[in-house]
């Protein structure tokens, strides 16, 4: 009984529900994240421009770790 | 009286002496470069010891206004969205820590598109180099294509230019026809695709368009 009551609480609120489908995204994301600068260290393998490959690998790797932080901080604050 | 046919060279562009005079020096490449000349800084997977990059060709930059027009529309939704609030709020019941995790997240995921979207233009390339031709195809984050070729084995090399934008921006499509078992090469919206084809044409000895 006390668990079909937490499932009603959470589905009479738009807040919970909102929040829950937002970190299930952001982790989906990550996924998405990761693969990305994985690839894109790849290439720069493949085509090296030596004044810009270091930056872009740099730029994925900001992208990814923004992702991290962000989930981070909708687990710990939400 | 019949005009005497027109025999000898004709120098099609006074820009033919530029190219041959870039082709002999090194150039500087930037991250945004499309085309690139004898470039500088660039070495690649499988490279031998006297191999050079002769030409380095992207897509031509104006191909990228489309996601650029469309990353700069995705940056002022919020702003839209915020001036229109006052409508969604019977809707949209949600605590001001929410829609700014919401909001950060939506932006993070404009910068996902605006990095696929340079990786895919970036790393779409063509490389011509003292002894083979390389093509580098990346449609998507998870599918790569590289194709190679010797210079010995190009038969011929042409360029179409279909469109008034292509004429306009000077660029178009860049053929490379190999012997009949192997694959054609194309490099799909070439900058400059006469000097392109001039550049090859001269490399495999041939005279060009």
């Amino acid at each position: 009984m006390e668990l079909i009551d937490f499932f009603v609480n959470i589905f009479s609120n738009q807040d919970v529900l909102f929040k829950i489908a937002l970190m299930i995204l952001i982790s989906i994301y990550g996924l998405f994240a990761l693969i990305l600068t994985i690839q894109i260290g790849n290439l720069n393998r493949i085509i090296n421009q030596i004044t810009f490959s270091p930056i872009f690998t740099v730029l994925a790797g900001a992208h990814l770790v923004a992702t991290l932080a962000l989930l981070l901080f909708a687990v710990l604050f939400l | 009286m019949p005009k005497a046919p027109l025999e000898g060279e004709f120098i099609l562009s006074s820009q033919d002496q530029k190219t041959e005079s870039r082709l002999k020096s090194k150039n500087s490449v930037h991250f945004y470069s499309s085309l690139g000349i004898n470039p500088e800084g660039l070495i690649f997977e499988n490279q031998e010891q006297d191999e050079e990059i002769v030409l380095l060709v992207r897509r031509d930059l104006i191909t990228n206004v489309p996601w650029i027009a469309t990353a700069l529309f995705l940056i002022f939704v919020p702003l839209l969205v915020f001036m229109f609030s006052d409508l969604l709020t019977p809707f949209i019941q949600v605590s001001p820590q929410t829609q700014l995790i919401t909001t950060l997240f939506y932006y993070l995921i404009v910068a996902g598109f605006i990095l696929v979207e340079f990786t895919l233009w970036y790393f779409n390339v063509g490389l011509v180099t003292n002894r083979r031709i390389i093509d580098l195809d990346v449609s998507g984050i998870l599918y790569k294509h590289t194709a190679e070729t010797r210079l010995e084995l190009i038969e011929d090399v042409s360029y179409s230019q279909v469109g008034s934008i292509r004429s306009v921006f000077n660029y178009g499509d860049v053929l490379i026809q190999t012997a009949a078992k192997f694959a054609n090469f194309e490099f799909d919206r070439a900058p400059e695709p006469a000097k392109i084809v001039r550049i090859i044409a001269s490399m495999i000895g041939g005279k060009g368009p």
